[in-house]
């Protein structure tokens, strides 16, 4: 969730807002949580795109507050973590968009297929990869201007 | 730089594209040998393919969770949830209407009363053309409606009692986001056909046939947007370009067909900061200096204009602050003399709006430390507290739109307190802000007022956005208006949220 929304508070105010859904989905048996058919894999991914979409609606609303587009929220972000590898890693995650930044995490992090972060943000595994492709591309170049020592590449 | 020979270097163009994918079972098996082979004899791209694995370590170590338990998972909480009774109603069942208004207003216009449950599926808006570009006529009226299922609505204005126009964009993931644009007439709120990619955030109409809309196309380049500019002009609705290239206009706000302004941020020209205030004169836009002495507190880089509040052609009145200064530094701008004068700094606060009654009476609404709601008023020539006008100030959420009829009657938007619940509408009855009854929504977490304006002391639109939850949980986003009439507020809203398609069915907004 830090990775979506930035800030380490608000993602434990979304992380706890999503196990609440939780509960109470389980609380009245909605799937995946009442079907006997449902698998822990099943579980996860609703939880992840419970969580997403919560980050998406955060994010959303710190546009409405400052009026800025949602590309533009990640200028407010408040970052915490002072390490210097934590703030490369911050600066380049504010020049992504939250779904690139989602879709980085869900699979980097979390291990998620393509189809199944597709399923979680709504969107084809073909469009997942290329969002993937091109947010990655765009974090190696964001982090290498933040940290140029570490070129490594002999191409021009 | 690379020593392979021309063909390979060939090869190295071709597996670029499939570095940034390696690794998580994104590439073909065929992509994925031609990989392999490819940097095993490639030292440059073995290089580009580490640097890659060492961006992606740094995004692990910094992002993974940290396994930590969120306060509310305690045992305890979670037997509270779990052994409370089942809920009748689960969303898989929730019922279509989403409102439950306390009751209808009755107006007092007949041939208004007579529209009730109205809806838009596909209209046409015969009379409304879109001209994209520079002014060349171009067809808005016809094909399916542009306005999508999840969308919200930032600001509204009314010409008469039976005319207005409601401006804001879609809301949902999906990119890029169109505009929505939907005008009310006789009775009925009706979405325009404009199919133009961004989002409007105000609008600001100086007589029936006369108006802007302005708002903003994001870019493919993070962090830019280009202003958009709308121009309503006997009967049609066109795309005005602007000299900047850059930028996010916020505000409109039209005196007269030849004079108006628009404030925002980020308005560049080839990279050239221009100022977050426009003026435009009946022909074009021109961006105004700030004042000056505004940089020796702020950089002017980061200086955004978020409202303005003109009382004549002469004098008027406009909040932005810095988004790089900590703590966050606000000012009040004050136009005299054919100039902007910094009037007052404010540190750690945020403004959020402005409405002035006369040059010598206005309101400001911002947040203060803790975002805690912090309300200024303009009296005695000077900006002076007046949180305590609010009674119960320490049970709100952020003020944001604020709208003043005159000295002893204005209208307030509140946030819900930490985003979650109902919105709050507070009342200025001359003496003291008291919060007003508003309908309440079913089956939503919550919901904003963005924008509100009044016709009369007893009649007035507001509009704003609310979340809807579908039966698997995703969360959507769609418009709110409000009506006021008689001293109750009313609310319509679509009614077949349950569709979570970002193109599904329009929006119907039934007016009693």
């Amino acid at each position: 969730m830090r990775g979506i929304v930035g800030d380490s508070e608000q993602a434990r105010d979304l992380v706890q807002d999503t196990c609440y859904e939780a509960c109470r989905a389980a609380q009245r048996g909605t799937p995946p949580f009442g079907s006997t058919s449902s698998s822990e894999t099943d579980m996860r991914r609703w939880l992840f795109r419970v969580g997403y979409n919560r980050a998406i609606s955060a994010l959303r609303r710190r546009r409405i507050i400052h009026w800025l587009p949602l590309e533009n929220v990640r200028l407010l972000i408040s970052f915490e973590d002072e390490s210097a590898e934590g703030q490369d890693v911050r600066a380049a995650l504010a020049t992504l968009t939250p779904q690139d930044a989602a879709c980085l995490t869900l699979i980097i992090i979390h291990d998620f297929t393509a189809a199944e972060v597709g399923q979680i943000v709504g969107a084809s595994p073909q469009a997942v990869a290329k969002r993937f492709s091109r947010a990655k591309q765009r974090l190696r170049d964001a982090y290498l201007a933040q940290d140029p020592q570490l070129e490594g590449s002999g191409h021009p | 730089m690379s020593q392979q020979q021309p063909t390979h270097v060939a090869d190295c163009a071709a597996v670029a594209r499939l570095l940034p994918l390696a690794g998580h079972f994104l590439l073909s098996a065929d992509e994925s040998s031609t990989l392999d082979a490819h940097v095993a004899t490639c030292a440059a791209c073995r290089a580009e393919l580490a640097v890659y694995d060492r961006v992606e370590a740094a995004w692990r170590r910094t992002f993974a969770p940290r396994w930590e338990t969120p306060p509310l998972v305690s045992r305890r909480s979670m037997m509270d949830i779990l052994t409370q009774e089942p809920e009748q109603n689960a969303p898989s069942t929730a019922p279509a209407v989403l409102f439950t208004p306390r009751a209808r207003p009755r107006r007092a216009l007949g041939s208004l009363s007579a529209v009730a449950a109205t809806l838009l599926i596909v209209v046409l808006m015969g009379g409304i053309l879109l001209a994209r570009g520079h002014g060349s006529p171009a067809s808005g009226g016809t094909g399916p409606t542009t306005v999508i299922a999840e969308s919200t609505l930032g600001d509204v204005a009314m010409v008469s009692p039976t005319e207005g126009w409601a401006v804001g964009g879609s809301s949902g993931t999906a990119s890029p986001a169109k505009i929505v644009l939907m005008h009310y007439l006789d009775g009925t709120w009706t979405p325009v056909n404009l199919p133009i990619d961004g989002y409007l955030t105000s609008l600001s109409m100086s007589s029936p046939t006369e108006g802007w809309a302005v708002g903003q196309v994001p870019l493919t380049q993070p962090t830019q947007s280009a202003p958009l500019l709308l121009h309503y002009d006997g009967g049609t609705w066109k795309q005005v370009a602007v000299s900047a290239q850059n930028g996010q206009p916020a505000q409109v706000q039209m005196l007269s067909a030849t004079d108006g302004w628009m404030v925002g941020q980020g308005f560049a020209r080839q990279a050239a900061p221009l100022g977050g205030i426009w003026h435009y004169d009946g022909q074009t836009w021109t961006a105004q200096p700030l004042p000056a002495s505004l940089s020796a507190a702020i950089p002017l880089q980061s200086a955004y204009v978020s409202r303005i509040a003109m009382i004549s052609p002469t004098e008027g009145w406009a909040l932005g602050g810095a988004s790089s200064t900590t703590p966050s530094t606000s000012f009040i701008l004050h136009f005299t003399g054919g100039s902007w004068k910094v009037q007052r700094l404010l540190t750690d606060v945020s403004v959020q709006s402005i409405a002035m009654v006369s040059a010598s009476d206005g309101w400001i609404t911002a947040t203060g430390t803790d975002n805690a709601p912090l309300l200024l008023r303009y009296t005695g020539g000077r900006w002076v507290e007046a949180t305590a006008s609010i009674g119960n100030g320490g049970t709100l959420g952020r003020l944001l739109d604020i709208f003043m009829r005159s000295a002893t009657e204005g209208w307030m938007t509140c946030q819900a307190r930490d985003f979650r619940g109902s919105p709050t509408l507070l009342h200025y009855d001359g003496t003291k802000w008291s919060v007003s009854s508003l309908p309440s929504i079913t089956n939503t977490s919550t919901w904003d007022i963005r924008g509100i304006t009044m016709i009369s002391a007893t009649e007035g639109w507001a509009v704003g956005e609310h979340e809807v939850k579908s039966p698997n949980y995703l969360t959507l986003v769609t418009p709110v208006i409000l009506h006021y009439h008689n001293g109750r507020w009313t609310g319509y809203t679509r009614q077949d949220y349950l569709t979570p398609s970002p193109h599904g069915p329009s929006i119907e907004i039934p007016v009693g």
